[in-house]
């Protein structure tokens, strides 16, 4: 395959808990947990993992949309952290986010043309004439109309709304999208068509994705790579057919035969996971679910499982593997 | 299996300033004893609208029945008085809500707000009340019952609340038990969980079930019989191994066709154009027809009527013939 | 290419929406607010009150000769009539034409106090909520401390004493606004405040900032205009208020003082039994303006609320 675009080094996110008076750091919320991967051109990686888990503050911690706590993001080549305010601006455009929420995402009182031609002004990536050729090719693209430039977003539904953020990133030729649950608050009729343009866009200009849902037929249909996080961890990535062909991990496992199948005749053998997932704040020692697997062995409650490579590019870490 | 509530010909409009919607158009629908019912369809089709409407939970103004039946037990809830209708809430029928943090009171203890659904249905004294209360969290798989019965809603999980929720909603031995999108705000790993509380439930107690859902897989594995619904009406209606294997409405087929399957690889997912209808602006004859690619001229003109085309399988679609 | 093209352009159509008829953020106000009978008879009241202030005593003073200081000794404190149609006050001076000049007086005072204090509370609110943290925390107990001074008593004492210093009563009314204005900021700015740091967890400020835009354009084109409305309903009710605390002040002898007139100060002559008992033409005027208007304000005020907040919409 293609290049490495983005590489993922050990990240760390941990919110500080504040109590008191004097607000206190009392504890962390380890909400991103020593996360490493690789992302290459054209290529969509899916994170999948239950709420919670960490997928989406890894996606905008990739972003530095929120500040790291450990580890290194490089974007080709670069190390987005050590990059001053200026040369941050000035990458911003190469790595664009969308929204799960169509309906707080989007500025309620620009127009839709505004919304999207902002960046291109702002960035001066185009002149002011051109800005409303581009803002008008971008919405074509994402199959909206032209005269639906003038207008608000309040004027459309959740899965037009979700075009037009779509068409926000778009404007700006990005090499890498974060895709954070974009289809989750849409219906299903609309969640087809959005997946579909996400796919087709793709196609045509060879964006890669890192494409953050809790839906694993989704994931599954979309990405080329699928990552499985249980309390800000990887703990299982491989190739897609792989990983649902043949997962490894008990908490994939799990996740997998969790899934409602719409076939009534099918019967499936079914892991039921004791309990819940525990606090962020409070993970459990060792291998963070241990807790819940139903083959847990004595290591690990005791021993991190590392994360690593056991043959064609499956990662999991788990002891029993 | 006996009818448990058929619903006949029920309309519920809300009256806005804008112009009238009518969530619930026309629908007819019938539950039998010991049943899970299915009702499938997008925000905005009216499903949970008709479930609010059998105990007469819309909010008046500006929703309104304006007409049909609700026939219950031989009696119509759609005539009854507020006393009569608060008897059977929450004892012969009640209601699971999606999200359970809103639904439960947080200002009491869980057991408080069993306790207080038994006390007022059954003849019990609070201490009895309370053994039935533990017993029923027992029942639902809560961990430590004896303890979790005097917390309060926010100590416990997303999980546990909809547990607690199931709890209260079967104390009472109800008939029917209404799930509104039960397991939409849990995870997979605990909506399995939760499924198969429900499942275990209804096989012990022989409490019919009516799910609504928009979750094709979730009505797949826990119904006997489907009904789906799109703007307000019902479109299809067949036995859920009828309707998976051999849908016929257009809309139907779109719906289960867009969804990626994990078992199975597409290479493009096949999607309905365009968006639901304004219910404030309705089309012309079929509702479905400006989504739907197999439309001809009178789909524009005539509304469908639901007819029956094979035996127990029920659709609105002039592409079909209705058999008698 | 093409036929990609074609897949992605498949069926989108707006929802029940004619091509040409855009409704922007504002327009539905508008659109709100014309629905609501109060408010709209509020706005009138409120309307007619500013023309009559403004235009009144010019028409008065060309059209019938009759300023605020001119004195009609051959009708002091006489009853309505023809030539007074709301007779005069004590020294002979035409009630009407004073009236409508304490409207300017008090609208005015409203006008300005609450645009001091929308200046002070959005910018002072506006710093609190965009950089948050230690600023916010500062900034915070300072406004605690200032919403502890008891409001009337130290606006007493203050315009107490502008008397001792003995103020021209010209710009007596100046000082008396600025003090209101500076009294009563607080409420806004943690508005303000409030505001934005709401509206910096919404999704679209990340998107600016993903978008890597600068933070002037942050500033002004994300985060100011989506606090205006809730601006725009709390200077509108605070202008009712501001024109209370003028009255009442001005009624106590410590606002505006003779010759000029306030409304306030015009009800003041009630303290006089007699008057209050026989000469109602000196007093119930000016009060029931008081009332009218600020009413006005309020009903305004809350229609506004009502049209900007969807939420509340039934």
């Amino acid at each position: 395959m293609a290049e490495t675009l983005l590489k993922v080094e050990n990240l760390k996110k941990y919110f500080p808990i504040k109590a008191g008076v004097f607000q206190r750091t009392v504890g962390y919320v380890k909400a991103v947990d020593d996360v490493s991967f690789e992302l290459k051109e054209g290529e969509t990686l899916g994170f999948v993992g239950e709420s919670g888990c960490g997928k989406s503050t890894t996606g905008r911690t990739i972003l530095r949309l929120l500040d790291k706590t450990d580890g290194n993001v490089y974007f080709e080549g670069k190390d987005i952290f050590s990059l001053s305010r200026k040369e941050l601006r000035s990458i911003r455009p190469k790595m664009q986010i969308i929204f799960q929420d169509p309906y707080s995402s989007l500025n309620p009182r620009m127009t839709v043309g505004e919304i999207i031609g902002e960046a291109l002004v702002d960035h001066k990536i185009v002149s002011k004439g051109e800005v409303k050729d581009r803002v008008l090719e971008a919405l074509e693209m994402c199959g909206l109309a032209p005269y639906h430039i003038r207008r608000y977003p309040h004027e459309f539904s959740g899965g037009q709304r979700q075009r037009i953020g779509i068409a926000r990133a778009l404007v700006l030729n990005p090499k890498f999208i974060v895709c954070d649950e974009p289809v989750s608050a849409l219906d299903v009729s609309i969640q087809s068509q959005i997946v579909n343009l996400l796919c087709d866009l793709q196609q045509k200009f060879g964006f890669s994705y890192m494409f953050i849902s809790h839906d694993l037929s989704v994931v599954k249909h979309i990405s080329h790579r699928v990552g499985v996080m249980y309390l800000g961890s990887l703990v299982e990535l491989a190739e897609k057919h792989e990983l649902y062909k043949n997962p490894l991990h008990p908490y994939t496992k799990a996740l997998l035969s969790a899934v409602p199948i719409p076939d009534p005749t099918l019967k499936r053998e079914r892991i039921i996971l004791q309990g819940d997932i525990p606090s962020p704040a409070n993970p459990p020692s060792g291998c963070k679910f241990h807790t819940r697997c139903p083959y847990k062995k004595d290591i690990c409650s005791q021993e991190v499982p590392k994360f690593r490579d056991v043959g064609g590019g499956h990662f999991v870490s788990c002891h029993l593997v | 299996m006996g009818e448990l509530l058929s619903i006949k010909n029920l309309k519920t409009y809300f009256y806005t300033e804008d112009g009238v919607i009518k969530a619930v158009d026309d629908v007819s629908l019938t539950i039998r004893e010991g049943e899970t019912l299915g009702v499938v369809g997008e925000s905005g089709c009216g499903k949970s609208i008709t479930a609010m409407s059998i105990l007469k939970l819309i909010p008046n103004p500006p929703g309104k029945i304006v007409s049909g039946e609700i026939i219950f037990e031989g009696k119509d809830l759609t005539k009854a008085t507020d006393s009569e209708i608060r008897k059977i809430r929450g004892n012969k029928i009640s209601v699971i809500f999606q999200e359970p943090m809103t639904s439960l009171n947080p200002v009491f203890t869980i057991g408080d707000q069993i306790i207080e659904a038994i006390v007022l249905h059954q003849n019990m004294n609070r201490e009895q009340a309370r053994e039935k209360a533990i017993d029923m969290l027992k029942l639902v798989g809560i961990p430590r019952a004896n303890e979790v019965v005097d917390a309060y809603p926010h100590e416990l999980s997303g999980g546990m609340r909809q547990r607690a929720m199931i709890a209260m909603a079967m104390a009472c031995n109800p008939k029917l038990l209404i799930a509104d999108e039960p397991t939409t705000a849990l995870d997979v790993t605990i909506q399995a969980q939760i499924l198969d509380l429900m499942r275990e439930l209804k096989n012990k107690t022989n409490t019919s079930i009516m799910l609504i859902t928009h979750d094709l897989g979730v009505v797949a594995e826990m119904a006997d019989h489907v009904v789906v619904m799109y703007a307000g009406k019902i479109v299809e209606e067949a036995d859920v191994f009828e309707i998976f294997k051999n849908p016929l409405h257009p809309y139907t087929i779109g719906l289960l066709e867009s969804k990626p399957i994990l078992n199975q690889d597409k290479e493009r997912l096949n999607s309905i154009p365009g968006q639901v209808p304004n219910p404030l602006n309705m089309p012309e004859g079929c509702y479905f027809h400006p989504r739907c690619s197999k439309a001809m001229d009178i789909c524009r003109k005539e509304q469908p009527k639901l007819c029956s085309v094979k035996d127990g399988h029920k659709v609105a679609c002039h592409l079909y013939k209705e058999v008698k | 290419m093409a036929e990609v093209k074609n897949n992605l352009n498949k069926g989108v159509e707006l929802k029940g929406a004619k091509k040409e008829d855009i409704m922007s953020p504002w327009k539905i106000v508008r659109h709100r607010l014309r629905r609501n009978k109060l408010a709209m008879a509020g706005l009138y009241i409120l309307l007619f009150m500013i023309v009559v202030s403004v235009f009144g005593p010019i028409v008065q003073k060309y059209v019938f000769g009759i300023t605020m200081e001119k004195i009609d000794l051959y009708n002091i404190s006489a009853p309505p009539s023809l030539k007074h149609p709301l007779g005069t006050d004590e020294v002979g001076r035409d009630i009407l034409t004073r009236l409508m000049y304490g409207g300017r007086i008090s609208l005015t005072v409203g006008i300005v106090a609450v645009s001091i204090s929308v200046v002070i509370g959005s910018i002072i609110g506006g710093i609190s909520g965009y950089y948050g943290g230690v600023v916010d925390g500062i900034i915070m107990r300072f406004v605690d401390i200032f919403m502890c001074f008891p409001f009337f008593p130290l606006l007493l004492m203050l315009a107490a004493v502008l008397s001792d210093y003995k103020v021209d009563p010209k710009y007596r009314i100046y000082f008396v606004m600025v003090i209101i204005g500076i009294l009563s900021w607080t409420g806004l700015a943690r508005i303000v405040r409030g505001q934005i740091l709401s509206l910096r967890e919404q999704e679209f400020m990340q998107a600016a900032e993903a978008l890597g835009l600068r933070d002037r354009r942050k500033i002004f084109r994300h985060l100011l205009p989506n606090t205006f409305a809730s601006i725009i309903v709390s200077a509108t009710l605070g202008i009712g208020s501001a024109i209370l605390s003028e009255s009442a002040l001005s009624y106590l002898g410590l606002g505006v003082t003779p010759p000029y007139p306030s409304w306030g100060q015009m009800v003041q002559v009630a303290t006089d039994y007699y008057v209050m008992k026989y000469e109602y033409w000196k007093w119930i005027p000016p009060g029931v303006c008081i009332f009218l208007t600020v009413m006005a304000i309020n009903l305004f005020g809350d229609g506004l609320r009502d049209a900007l907040d969807p939420k509340l919409k039934r």
